[in-house]
C-alpha cells in the first residue's frame, strides 16, 4: 500500500513537471585546466549548442 | 534549445550553430526540442500546450538569430517533405537561409532539402550502427551526425572517405571532446558551458 501512495505522488510530479517544464535545463559545466584548454584548442571544431 | 531561456542563454554563448528542434502544429513551426510527453496514467502522448515549448515560433527566433548574426543547426526529424514550403519561407524571410544546418533521420526528406541548399548543408542523424551501415549501403549522400560511441577512428575514416563531415553529439565533458577530436570529428555538439567557452566563435 505503501509503495501505491509513493507511486502516485510520483506520477503526480512527473505530471505536474511534464505540464510546467523548467524554463531553463540544467546545463553541465566543469573546471578545465591550463594544460586540457592547450590540447583542446589544437583542434577548431565546429561548435554546437542545444 | 527547448526553452525561451535556453535560447537566451544561446545567443549570449555565441557556439558556430545553435540546434532547433522542429516541431508543426497547426500551419506553424515551432522551436520544441520535446513537444510531446507522455503522462502517467493517460495512455496517450499530449502537448504542452501554451505554457510549454510551444511559446517559441521558429519565426521569432530566425529573426533573433538573424539579428544575433547566429547560424542554427535545424532538426528537422518532425517535419515531412510537404512542411518544407513554409520551412523555406520563414527562412528566407529572415534571411536566414544560407546560415542554416539541416538535420533529420528521414534520408527522402534531407533529398528534398538538398535539392534546394545542396548536399553541403544536411546532416544524417545516425543514432545507431544498423543506421550507419545504411548510410553507407544506400548511397545516402551529405553529412553526418552521430552519438559520442560511434565515433570511432575507423568510422569516422570511413565516413570522410565518402565526402561527409562528422559532428559527434552529446559530448559534455573535455575528455570526451579531447577523445573524439583525436579521431578527426570536424564537429562537437555539446552543451558544456565551459568546453562552449574554450572555442569561441569564429565568424
Amino acid at each position: 500500500m505503501k509503495g501505491a501512495i509513493l507511486f502516485s505522488f510520483g506520477s503526480f510530479l512527473a505530471t505536474r513537471q511534464a505540464l510546467n517544464p523548467p524554463e531553463v535545463d540544467p546545463l553541465p559545466s566543469e573546471y578545465i585546466d591550463d594544460e586540457t584548454r592547450k590540447k583542446l584548442r589544437r583542434y577548431s571544431p565546429v561548435m554546437v549548442f542545444p | 534549445m527547448n526553452s525561451i531561456g535556453r535560447f537566451e542563454l544561446s545567443l549570449d554563448m555565441s557556439p558556430d550553430y545553435i540546434d532547433v528542434d522542429l516541431v508543426v502544429v497547426d500551419g506553424e513551426i515551432y522551436a520544441s526540442h520535446n513537444p510531446y510527453k507522455k503522462v502517467p496514467y493517460v495512455d496517450r502522448l499530449i502537448p504542452l500546450g501554451p505554457t510549454g515549448p510551444y511559446k517559441l515560433k521558429l519565426k521569432e527566433v530566425a529573426a533573433d538569430c538573424a539579428e544575433a548574426e547566429q547560424k542554427m543547426f535545424l532538426d528537422t526529424k518532425n517535419l515531412d517533405v510537404e512542411d518544407l514550403p513554409l520551412l523555406r519561407g520563414i527562412l528566407g524571410e529572415a534571411r536566414m537561409e544560407e546560415k542554416i544546418l539541416f538535420c533529420s533521420r528521414n534520408p527522402k526528406l534531407l533529398d528534398k532539402i538538398a535539392e534546394v541548399y545542396g548536399y553541403d548543408w544536411v546532416f544524417h542523424s545516425i543514432p545507431n550502427e544498423d543506421r550507419l551501415n545504411d548510410f553507407f549501403e544506400k548511397g545516402y549522400r551529405g553529412n553526418v551526425s552521430i552519438p559520442e560511441r560511434l565515433a570511432t577512428k575507423e568510422n569516422i575514416d570511413a565516413l570522410h572517405e565518402r565526402g561527409a563531415n562528422v559532428f559527434v553529439y552529446t559530448v559534455n565533458s573535455a575528455q570526451e571532446a579531447l577523445r573524439v577530436l583525436g579521431v578527426k570529428c570536424d564537429g562537437i555538439i555539446s552543451e558544456n558551458i565551459s568546453l562552449l567557452n574554450v572555442y569561441p566563435r569564429r565568424v
